[in-house]
C-alpha cells in the first residue's frame, strides 16, 4: 500500500499539511460529549521549547519543526523498573515500588528532581516481586491545594488515598472515606442450590461512581436504577482542606438528586457553568413500512430547572452528539440525518439493493449562553457518500457509516475559530469542507486519500491550533502486531 | 398463529411487572423468577418475586405452595427445606435481622444481627444463607470482612475470615480526556465488581456451578479466524464431561458466511517422536454460521456426540418480488442446517442431515453481524425421546419448536405468537423417563408453561 511507503515527511506545496508516519500512536474512540479522543501518548511540552511533544509511557518524541520523526524517540529513565508514569507540567513522575521519582528534560538530558521513599497502600500493585510489565500511564498527580507541587491521589476500595509533600517527603494522609456504599449483588454462577449442594459463599459487591477532582473540589456522581428502567444520579460535592496536617473532606451541600433519565444518559460538561450536565443518545428503528428507518434520539439537560430536552433525527449513531463547533466554550448539538431510507418503500428497496450513493446531512445547533440549543440549525451541510458496496451487502464501510465513523465535525483545520467538516465521501477519499466564521462553507474543499482499511481520527496532535488527521490502518501482513498509523499535520498555508 | 397439536400452553401466573426469564435466576425491575432444582427425581420449583411478594410454585402446577410478603429492606433470601417435609421454607436477611417464614404467612425473627449490615441492594436476591454444618442447619451471614456462621439461636459458631491477597485488582479507570471535570481535573470512573474470597473449609465450599456455554457473537467469530487455532472458540465434542476432544470453530473470511471446524484431540502417549499433547484435524468448511445455545449443545441422534447447527441468510439471487415481500412483511428467510457428527470418520457430515427453512424478523437481519439471528435458541428435548430438538424465536414475540425425529418436518411442531417480546427457558421435567423439558415463557408480565400434552 502506498501509505506504507510514506516514511518520513511528505510535503507538497499545494497541500496544507505534512504527512508523517507514526506507528507508535494509537487513537481511541471519540468522546461523544466533547469530540475529544484518547491517545496512548500525552501531549505536553517536555523540553520547554514551547512546542507540544508526545510523551509515551516509556519514551518521548520531541516536536521538530512542527512535526515528529518516528525514529527519533528519546527513552525515559526508570523504564526497566516498570513504573506507573504521570506528568505534571513538564515534569515526568514515576511511581515505583516504595519510591516516587520525578525527572525534567533539560539540556538534552533527564535530570532527577525528586526521589523520595513512599509507603504506598498495601493493596496497590507495587510489590518488587511483581513480574516485569511495561511502564504504564496512570493518573495519580493532582495539585489539590494549588501550591504548584502535585499531590499523589489514589482511589482504592477503602477510599481516596492522598499523599502530599511535607518537608521534602511525600507523606500519606488519612484515607478519605468519601466513596458511596457498595451494593450486594448475586453471585453469577452459583445459584440456586439444593439442600445437598449448599455451601458458604460471600455475595459479590458492586461499586460504581464517577469522580472528578478539580483543585480542592471533589465531585462524586452515583447512579441508581429506578423501577421504570430509568436512572437518577446523586451528586456529592466535597471540599478538601488541610486541617492540622491532614486532609479533610467536607460535604459542601446536601447531596443533590438529578433525574430521572433514561439509562443511557451520562454526566458531562457542555458549558462553562459549574453545574454538571447530563446527556445521552440511543438508536432505535421505527416499525414503519420503510425498511430500516433508524431514528437517533438525543436527550440533554443543561439546566435542571428546564428539564430534559429531546431531539430526534433520522440517523444512525452520529460521530458525536456534542461538539463546540464555533469554539465559544459551549458545546453545540450535532444532528446528523441520513437519506438512505428516504422516500417510500420501493425507493428504499431500490437504494439498498442497487445503489451505493446517498445523501447525508449534518446540522449543528449552537448552544446559547442560557443552555438552550437554537431551534434552527446554525450550520447545515449536505454531502453525498458513495459506499464501496450496496448497503444490503453490509460491507465494512457501511458498518463504519452506521457507527458514525465516516463524518467528523470536531476539528478546525485552518485555525480560523470555526470547526470544519470531514466526510469520507468515497471508499478511498475524504472531503475536508472548510467553514468560515459564520458557519458557511467556503468554496474550496480539500480531498484527502484514505486507505481501504483505514479509519480516520481528528485531533490537534502538535498543539498548533490546527487540527490534524490521524489514519489508523490494520496490520497488513500476517505476524504484524502493530497497525500502521500515518498523520496529516495541518498547518498554516505557506507555514 | 398457533400450531397447538401435541402441546398444551398453560398460563402459570401473572406478575405485576414485566420479568426476565433465565435458566436459574433472573431479575428485572421489581420482579424476578428463579427455577430451583429440588433434587433428583423431583419437579423443580419456580420462585417468583413480585415486588415484595414471594411465591413458590412446583413447575408442573399453577397453584402456589406458599406466598409470603417480605420486608422492604430485605437484602437476600433463601429457600431451604430444614424440616424435611419436602417443601422449602423461606428465610430472609435484612440488615439487622434474619427471619424464618413458617406455615401460613407466619414469620419469626430468628435472631438480630450486630453490627447492622451496611449494604443496600437494588432488589432482594436468592442466596444460600442456610447451610448444613455439623448435622444442623446454620445461617451464614456476610459481614464487611468476614462471614459468621450462626446457629438458629443467634449464637456464633465460627467465623470465616476474608482471604487477604495483599493486592486488589485495578480499581478505577482514568478518564482522559475529561468528561465532567475541567481540563485540569483528575477524573476517573469506578465500576468494580468486588469479589470477597473467604477462607472456608473445603467441605463447606460451593461446588455446583452453572453448566453453560459461552455464546460467541458473529463479530467475535469473524475475528477468530485470524487467531491461532488454540484461541478459536470451542466446545466439547462429546456429551461425556471427561472427554478431552474439543471442536474449535471460526468464521471464514472474507465473506464470513462459512464456518471452519477443526477437531482437537489428544495424541496418545504411545505415538513415537511426538511431543505435543494435542493435535488438530485439518480445517473443514461448512456453509453457514455456527449457532451456539447458552443453555447447552445439541445431540440430535443420541450417539453421545454434540452435533453442529449452522444458520445462513440467503442474500444474492433473492428476487426483487421476494425482496419487496420481505419488506412488507418485515421478515427475511433464514436457513438452519444440522450436520451430525460421524464418529467413524471423525468429522461432521459435509451435507446437512436436516434443514429448517423459516423467516426471521427483518431487524435480526440487520443486526446479524453483531447478534445471532436465532434468538432464545435452545436445544432442549421437548418430546421425551432423549434427543435434542430446536427451539427459537424467529421474531421477538414468537416461538417455534422443531422436533428432531430422524430429521425435521417442513413446519414446526409448535408455533405461537405472543403479545410482547418473549423470553424463555427450558425447564427439566425430572420425573420423565428421559430428562425432557417444558418451556417457561415470559410474555410481558405473564409466565406460560409449554409442555407436551398427555396426548403424546
Amino acid at each position: 500500500m502506498i501509505w506504507a511507503l510514506c516514511i518520513g515527511v511528505l510535503v507538497s506545496a499545494s497541500t496544507p499539511y505534512i504527512e508523517i508516519q507514526l506507528d507508535s500512536l494509537y487513537v481511541g474512540s471519540v468522546n461523544t460529549f466533547n469530540g475529544e479522543v484518547p491517545l496512548n501518548a500525552r501531549r505536553v511540552d517536555i523540553n520547554n521549547d514551547g512546542f507540544t511533544d508526545l510523551l509515551f509511557p516509556d519514551r518521548v518524541l520531541f516536536q521538530q519543526n512542527g512535526h515528529y520523526v518516528q525514529g527519533e524517540f528519546v527513552q525515559l529513565p526508570n523504564v526497566e523498573l516498570s513504573p506507573a508514569v504521570d506528568v505534571f507540567e513538564s515534569t515526568v513522575y514515576f511511581r515505583l515500588p516504595k519510591h516516587l521519582r520525578a525527572y525534567r528534560y533539560e539540556e538534552d538530558t533527564w535530570n532527577l528532581v525528586l526521589d523520595v521513599e513512599v509507603e504506598w497502600p498495601e493493596s496497590l500493585d507495587t510489590s518488587d516481586s511483581v513480574m516485569a510489565r511495561p511502564s504504564v500511564f496512570e493518573r495519580f498527580l493532582h495539585d489539590v491545594n494549588s501550591d504548584g507541587v502535585p499531590e499523589v491521589v489514589i482511589p482504592l476500595q477503602d477510599g481516596l488515598h492522598v499523599y502530599g509533600m511535607d518537608a521534602d517527603k511525600y507523606i500519606a494522609y488519612p484515607v478519605l472515606d468519601i466513596f458511596p456504599k457498595t451494593k450486594l449483588i448475586p453471585l453469577e454462577d452459583v445459584l440456586p442450590v439444593s439442600n445437598i449442594e449448599r455451601g458458604v459463599s460471600y455475595p459479590d459487591q458492586h461499586l460504581v461512581f464517577h469522580c472528578a477532582i478539580e483543585d480542592e473540589s471533589v465531585i462524586l456522581l452515583t447512579k441508581q436504577s429506578l423501577q421504570d428502567s430509568t436512572v437518577e444520579y446523586v451528586e456529592y460535592r466535597y471540599r478538601l482542606s488541610l486541617v492540622e496536617g491532614r486532609y479533610e473532606a467536607t460535604l459542601e451541600n446536601e447531596p443533590a438528586i438529578v433525574g430521572p433519565f433514561p439509562a443511557f444518559v451520562q454526566p458531562c460538561r457542555l458549558n462553562p457553568d459549574t453545574q454538571i450536565d447530563f446527556a445521552g443518545g440511543t438508536l432505535d428503528y421505527t416499525s414503519s413500512l420503510a425498511l430500516l428507518t433508524p431514528v437517533y434520539s438525543t436527550h440533554v439537560q443543561t439546566m435542571p430547572e428546564r428539564g430534559v430536552q429531546l431531539y430526534r433525527t433520522k440517523s444512525f449513531v452520529p460521530h458525536v452528539q456534542f461538539c463546540d463547533v464555533n469554539q465559544d466554550g459551549y458545546s453545540d448539538l450535532m444532528l446528523e440525518r441520513t437519506d438512505i431510507t428516504h422516500g417510500g418503500l420501493r425507493e428504499t428497496l431500490n437504494r439498498f439493493t442497487t445503489q451505493r450513493k446517498f445523501k447525508h446531512h449534518i446540522n449543528v445547533h449552537f448552544q446559547e449562553s442560557d443552555g438552550r440549543f437554537s431551534k434552527e440549525a446554525d450550520v447545515s451541510l449536505e454531502k453525498t457518500i458513495r459506499l464501496d458496496q450496496t448497503p444490503i451487502r453490509l460491507s465494512e464501510m457501511f458498518e463504519r457509516y452506521q457507527a458514525g465513523k465516516l463524518v467528523s465535525f470536531t476539528g478546525d483545520f485552518n485555525g480560523d475559530g470555526m470547526n470544519d467538516c470531514v466526510v469520507q465521501t468515497t471508499p478511498d477519499s475524504l472531503s475536508v469542507i472548510y467553514l468560515d466564521s459564520r458557519g458557511d462553507t467556503v468554496e474550496s474543499t480539500l480531498i484527502v486519500p484514505i486507505g481501504a482499511h483505514e479509519t480516520f481520527h481528528v485531533l490537534d496532535l502538535n498543539g498548533d491550533s490546527f487540527s490534524d488527521l490521524v489514519f489508523q490502518g490494520i496490520a497488513e501482513h500476517e505476524g504484524e502486531s502493530t497497525p500502521s498509523t500515518r498523520v496529516l499535520l495541518f498547518q498554516k498555508v505557506g507555514g | 398463529m398457533l400450531l397447538g397439536g401435541l402441546y398444551s400452553l398453560a398460563l402459570l401466573l401473572c406478575a405485576s411487572e414485566e420479568m426476565a426469564v433465565q435458566q436459574y435466576s433472573a431479575q428485572h425491575d421489581n420482579a424476578a423468577l428463579y427455577v430451583l432444582p429440588s433434587g433428583q427425581g423431583r419437579v423443580p420449583n419456580i420462585v417468583i418475586l413480585d415486588d415484595q411478594k414471594l411465591s413458590l410454585y412446583p413447575a408442573n402446577s399453577s397453584r402456589s405452595l406458599f406466598s409470603h410478603t417480605i420486608a422492604d429492606d430485605t437484602l437476600m433470601f433463601d429457600l431451604v427445606d430444614t424440616n424435611a417435609d419436602g417443601r422449602p421454607e423461606l428465610f430472609t436477611l435484612s440488615p439487622g435481622v434474619l427471619r424464618h417464614f413458617v406455615e401460613g404467612n407466619a414469620q419469626e425473627e430468628l435472631f438480630f444481627i450486630e453490627p447492622v449490615l451496611p449494604w443496600k441492594v437494588d432488589q432482594p436476591f436468592l442466596h444460600p444463607l442456610i447451610i448444613s454444618y455439623l448435622d444442623a442447619f446454620h445461617a451464614a451471614i456476610p459481614h464487611l470482612d468476614h462471614m459468621r456462621l450462626m446457629n438458629f439461636s443467634g449464637e456464633e459458631v465460627t467465623t470465616f475470615p476474608k482471604v487477604t491477597t495483599g493486592m486488589d485488582p485495578v480499581f478505577s479507570v482514568p478518564i482522559q480526556p475529561n468528561q465532567v471535570g475541567g481540563t485540569s481535573a483528575l477524573e476517573f470512573r469506578v465500576d468494580a465488581l468486588l469479589s470477597t474470597p473467604i477462607e472456608v473449609p473445603k467441605d463447606l465450599r460451593i461446588t455446583s456451578m452453572r453448566d453453560s456455554y459461552e455464546t460467541v457473537t458473529p463479530r467475535k467469530l469473524r475475528d477468530s479466524e485470524k487467531l491461532e487455532v488454540d484461541l478459536w472458540p470451542q466446545f466439547p465434542l462429546k456429551v461425556s464431561p471427561e472427554s478431552m476432544r474439543m471442536v474449535s470453530y471460526a468464521s471464514h473470511g472474507p465473506e464470513h458466511v462459512n464456518t471452519l471446524i477443526r477437531i482437537k484431540q489428544p495424541v496418545p502417549r504411545s505415538v513415537p517422536n511426538v511431543t505435543e499433547a494435542f493435535r488438530y484435524s485439518p480445517a473443514r468448511m461448512y456453509p453457514g454460521t455456527i449457532a451456539i445455545a447458552e443453555s447447552g449443545l445439541p445431540d440430535f441422534n443420541g450417539d453421545g456426540y454434540f452435533d453442529l447447527v449452522l444458520w445462513s441468510v440467503p442474500l444474492p439471487g433473492y428476487s426483487a418480488s421476494k425482496l419487496l415481500n420481505s419488506l412488507q412483511t418485515q421478515r427475511w428467510p433464514l436457513i438452519v442446517s444440522i450436520h451430525l457428527f460421524d464418529p467413524v470418520k471423525g468429522l461432521y457430515g459435509a451435507r446437512p442431515e436436516a434443514r429448517i427453512k423459516t423467516d426471521i424478523a427483518l431487524q435480526y437481519l440487520f443486526t446479524r453481524q453483531s447478534f445471532s439471528p436465532l434468538h432464545n435458541l435452545s436445544f432442549a428435548d421437548m418430546n421425551h425421546d432423549g434427543f435434542s430438538d430446536v427451539i427459537f424465536s424467529p421474531t421477538p414475540n414468537s416461538v417455534e419448536v422443531w422436533l428432531y425425529k430422524d430429521g425435521l418436518s417442513k413446519e414446526p411442531e409448535y408455533r405461537n405468537q405472543f403479545k410482547h417480546a418473549v423470553s424463555m427457558i427450558a425447564v427439566p421435567e425430572q420425573d420423565k423417563e428421559y430428562e425432557s423439558h417444558s418451556l417457561l415463557m415470559r410474555d410481558g408480565s405473564s409466565i406460560y408453561r409449554l409442555s407436551l400434552s398427555d396426548l403424546d
